[in-house]
């Protein structure tokens, strides 16, 4: 007879392919997959169906459903299926082989995160549809995969931290206060510092990091009564610490870089919200990144007739004034006329998926300084400085940049009165 | 290869005493565990197959620890539990190629032909595309006995593996073990004493966590060779015998009654003495020491 440690096998390659492939069947042939694939086709149909030039608003209203709502199913799926052997007794068969238990954790939190991307997809999938379906193209279609990384990197920090408490603590329960935490940050949003909502673009970066620490923590721990004394991957105990000091350390450059009242405000931006608009005098000034983090002012639009529109991705005539404004600045831009939309919204990313997903070829600022509160001249320094209580607030100036007229809603998204006093200024003002 | 027991104990929450001071060797072979509920045969399986810590005490396995080197012991084993669960989306074949790879058998080919000769052993070749969810108790026991095996295991640990089979499988996955016997150690628990019979080289009897007995069957058939004996007995001389001494059967034969005991004397005049059964044995083993006629 062989000595027996020769039945070990040497490993060639590795296995965890084919356990991850295996572990996404399991998942992809249930019932209740199928039941919500079909049913977030549908409901990104109905998310992504909205009007617009381009598929802003669609790529948009499919990418904040992804983050916010699939959060809480994602949640509490993984947390089903990281206790799965348990619940199905089948954990006496698979933890009595000799793979190694990082391997099966890590296999398994591989394919069910390809169940979560074709969830994703199908959402996404649905938007396009819905899209399509209003006979409207799909200008700026690049705004889909800005908005669909985006959901992919949120809805992997809800897995591995769903995955990493359900399988430690070998309960559901546990992996549903991820969903409870989601539930929680949805409504408190008026109350809530801006660090602690995940899906901000600003913030991905640092939770997704955050995200794989815990996966490896998880990794290193899983099992941990069944592991014995085998030793833990050395690249899992590299990683785990490494992963969690970077993942905290952008947690901190998020917070340092950040104007936020509830947490640090920085004095440029301060300085911003302590103007005040006056009709006659100069335009409230601004140094803000435009669509693609390039520093903008005013100072950019020398001797130009400012079209200064406020606006939020939450306001559906948001989209109709920018589409309009784009349509005025072709036809007047050779007369001096330069449109500059300021993107009033907590997530850093809003302003780059509006002004690809409606090809537009104005400036499209993003104010860092928005933050969550009560009121919606609160939540901004330049709605401060402006004193737009609602928008899309729109703002006329001459060519020196007075403070020609402002236009609240409706006239300022409707477009006649806007377009009245623009030709009245061009007449008073011409090239 | 062997598996060496010493000392072995195992106390759960609450003082309750799972095993006590087991010590054993098992060889090379087929054994039994007999038992009943709670005598600790689970716990000892669990055991040895890595799923639970003992209190104290070690267990070797193939001279592995199997505290300190569990991977190395799961790489031996094979294991066919009571109460176990499979994948119900998977089909037959996608089980056994997953178990195949929890195994680290890599190569595809081998996998391959492992998983169609387990499929063979076990009478699984047409079922090969069914899901899990859609099999019978008894093709599902079977696809557990095929994982069991896979990597021809130098252990291969079995609990209650005729469960839910009809007889003819039953009879089938008997051969199959007495088969497998000659290849490393089988440790088979059971309720099914003619199980035991069939396929058994020696039996462990468990009883209240401490063992009672551990020898050939032909040595536990010696603890009570000539001392059971079979009375016939009418109804009402059946209430004289009742309690006097250790029954180990009772069977209606006709309008009499017959009535098999261990004791070491003759019961009565009209006793014969018959050849010792496992039934009995075991019988005498569970009541020992609560019997002073055994």
């Amino acid at each position: 007879m062989n000595p027996p440690n020769a039945l070990i096998t040497p490993q060639h390659k590795s296995p965890l392919p084919f356990m991850a492939w295996t572990e996404f069947k399991m998942g992809i042939r249930t019932g209740q997959f199928r039941f919500l694939v079909v049913l977030l086709l549908l409901l990104g149909w109905s998310v992504g169906g909205a009007v617009g030039r381009g598929v802003a608003t669609s790529a948009y209203a499919a990418g904040e459903t992804a983050c916010r709502y699939l959060g809480v199913m994602v949640a509490v799926w993984i947390a089903l299926g990281a206790v799965r052997d348990t619940q199905m007794r089948t954990e006496v068969v698979i933890f009595t082989k000799p793979q190694p238990m990082e391997r099966i954790a890590l296999a398994r939190f591989v394919g069910y995160f390809g169940q979560i991307l074709c969830f994703i997809t199908a959402l996404f999938l649905g938007a396009i549809l819905g899209r399509l379906a209003t006979g409207l193209g799909l200008l700026g279609f690049t705004a889909y995969g800005f908005q669909f990384v985006r959901a992919v990197a949120t809805l992997f920090f809800v897995a591995s931290a769903s995955y990493c408490l359900a399988s430690l603590a070998d309960s559901v329960i546990a992996g549903c206060i991820v969903a409870l935490y989601w539930v929680v940050a949805m409504g408190g949003k008026e109350f809530l510092a801006k660090i602690y909502f995940v899906w901000y673009s600003q913030n991905l970066i640092a939770y997704t990091l955050l995200g794989l620490a815990l996966l490896c923590f998880n990794l290193w721990f899983y099992r941990k009564r069944w592991r014995g004394e085998s030793k833990v991957s050395p690249v899992i105990k590299l990683l785990a610490p490494t992963l969690l000091v970077l993942g905290g350390y952008a947690v901190w450059v998020v917070l340092r870089d950040g104007h936020d009242p509830m947490i640090r405000q920085t004095y440029a931006l301060t300085r911003i919200e302590s103007q005040n608009i006056v009709e006659g005098e100069l335009t409230p000034g601004f140094l803000l990144p435009d669509s693609n983090g390039k520093p903008y002012s005013l100072a950019n639009a020398e001797g130009k007739i400012l079209i200064i529109a406020l606006w939020s991705p939450q306001d559906p005539e948001s989209t109709l004034l920018l589409s309009r404004l784009e349509e005025i600045y072709q036809k007047y831009k050779s007369q001096g006329v330069l449109p500059v939309a300021i993107c009033v919204s907590e997530d850093g990313g809003v302003a780059r998926t509006f002004a690809q997903g409606e090809a537009l070829s104005y400036p499209v600022v993003y104010d860092w300084g928005t933050h969550n509160a009560a009121r919606q001249a609160e939540m901004s320094p330049l709605c401060s400085a402006y004193r737009a209580e609602r928008l899309p607030y729109v703002v006329v100036t001459d060519r020196r940049h007075r403070v020609t007229n402002m236009l609240p809603p409706p006239a300022g998204y409707e477009g006649t009165e806007l377009q009245e006093q623009l030709e009245l200024r061009l007449s008073e003002e011409p090239e | 290869m062997n598996v060496e027991i010493e000392n072995l104990s195992k106390e759960y929450e609450g003082g309750v005493t799972g095993l006590y001071e087991t010590n054993l060797t098992i060889e090379e072979g087929v054994c039994a565990l007999l038992g009943p509920n709670g005598a600790g045969k689970s716990t000892l399986m669990s055991i040895i197959a890595t799923l639970q810590e003992p209190t104290t005490g070690t267990v070797r396995v193939g001279g592995f620890d199997v505290r300190k080197q569990k991977q190395e012991v799961r790489s031996l084993l094979g294991y066919l539990p009571q109460d176990f669960g499979l994948y119900p989306s998977l089909t037959v074949y996608e089980t056994l190629d997953y178990m195949g790879i929890l195994y680290n058998i890599q190569d595809p080919k081998e996998r391959k032909s492992r998983i169609e000769a387990a499929m063979e052993k076990v009478n699984l070749t047409n079922l090969v595309n069914r899901p899990i969810g859609h099999l019978s108790g008894g093709m599902r026991q079977r696809v557990g006995l095929a994982q069991a095996f896979l990597n021809r295991p130098k252990l291969l640990i079995v609990d209650e593996p005729t469960g839910g089979l009809d007889p003819e499988e039953r009879i089938r996955v008997r051969s199959l073990l007495a088969e497998l016997g000659g290849t490393g150690v089988i440790l088979l628990s059971t309720h099914l004493i003619e199980d035991v019979e069939a396929v058994a080289d020696k039996v462990t009897v468990l009883h209240k966590g401490r063992v009672r007995f551990l020898g050939t069957i032909s040595e536990m058939l010696d603890t009570i060779r000539d001392k059971v004996w079979q009375i016939n007995l009418t109804p009402a001389e059946l209430q004289g015998f009742r309690g006097k001494y250790l029954e180990t059967g009772l069977l209606r034969d006709g309008a009499n009654i017959r009535l098999r005991v261990v004791t070491e004397e003759r019961p009565s005049p009209n006793a014969l003495s018959v050849e010792p059964t496992l039934e009995d044995a075991y019988i005498r083993f569970m009541r020992e020491g609560t019997h002073e006629s055994a």
